[in-house]
């Protein structure tokens, strides 16, 4: 079983959002930021709330991981714009299976965030989700 | 909110913690502001230090008082400067954020907890920066997710000593 991350990264380059470990155009990269390039869309795992148990011991837990999708474009509203696509693809996707699991759904956490503008004058949105999934 | 805990931002996280001290009808106001300073503790722990202003600046409030220790300084642990004019900023920042909140839970069920440094919200929620002095992004968050059962605990726990005496 993958962690969130990998399985959303799936999901992204699926819906043509961006190509994984790109060096050019839209990059999806996995728990850290390269410097280039410019344009890049990087999920980072955030942990999540304990699983859910049932008394029944064959059936399996409920966990709720999440993740935050970071967005750093050239400009704001380019980057704004991706991360709406960003939205688009994953908000309220499930159920899916992936790497095994269920996932029943995929939920937004909070609504987007402008972060800062980088060192390099580029500027970076933030969005986080938590998933509901099944464990294989 | 009533009866709960509530922190901008992180309403999806807070959820469960609402709901279970809702429908507790055991939460006391005094068990609140006990979970509001057992989560303001952990939020300190785990934030990042710099100038130790963010650390500083937390704190509980409700309807009818507050609790924190502003202690804002001009230099910290990594070397880096803040200046007086910025400090007394931060300062009288703290007292107006204080007293927005007191106001906005007033004679209601409910506690804020929170940082009131200006740059708090993006720290809080910067996944990719490097923290040399130790601290950690999401250390809020990551309190009262990782500690659900403990806050609940801390206000059933008053409510219980209420009963026995």
């Amino acid at each position: 079983m993958n962690p969130l991350s990998e399985d959303i990264k799936d999901l992204l380059v699926t819906a043509g959002v961006g190509a994984f470990a790109a060096t050019s155009g839209w990059g999806i990269f996995i728990n850290t930021e390269p410097d280039e390039p410019s344009t890049s869309i990087t999920i980072y795992d955030l942990g999540g709330p304990a699983p859910e148990e049932c008394f029944n011991r064959a059936i399996k837990p409920l966990s709720r991981p999440s993740v935050q999708v970071r967005v750093r474009g050239t400009s704001y509203l380019t980057a704004h714009a991706k991360i709406n696509d960003v939205i688009a693809a994953l908000r309220r996707v499930g159920p899916w299976t992936a790497s095994g699991s269920t996932y029943l759904d995929l939920f937004q956490s909070n609504v987007t965030l402008f972060l800062q503008k980088d060192q390099k004058n580029r500027f970076i949105w933030v969005v986080d989700f938590h998933a509901v999934k099944k464990e294989a | 909110m009533s009866g709960g805990v509530r922190v901008l931002g992180l309403e999806k996280v807070l959820s469960n913690l609402n709901k279970a001290l809702t429908e507790s009808k055991k939460t006391t106001k005094k068990g609140l502001i006990r979970a509001g300073f057992f989560i303001q503790r952990g939020s300190q722990q785990r934030c990042p230090v710099d100038t130790s202003n963010l650390k500083n600046s937390a704190y509980t409030a409700w309807g009818e008082g507050s609790a924190s220790n502003p202690d804002f300084r001009t230099s910290g642990v990594s070397g880096k400067t803040v200046s007086p004019a910025e400090v007394a900023q931060m300062s009288a920042n703290h007292e107006a954020e204080i007293t927005k909140r007191k106001a906005a839970v007033q004679g209601k069920l409910a506690v804020y907890v929170g940082h009131s440094a200006a740059y708090a919200l993006f720290v809080h929620e910067d996944m990719a920066a490097n923290h040399p002095n130790g601290g950690e992004a999401k250390f809020l968050e990551r309190t009262i997710q990782d500690n659900q059962a403990q806050i609940i605990r801390i206000a059933m726990e008053t409510a219980k000593e209420n009963i026995a005496k």
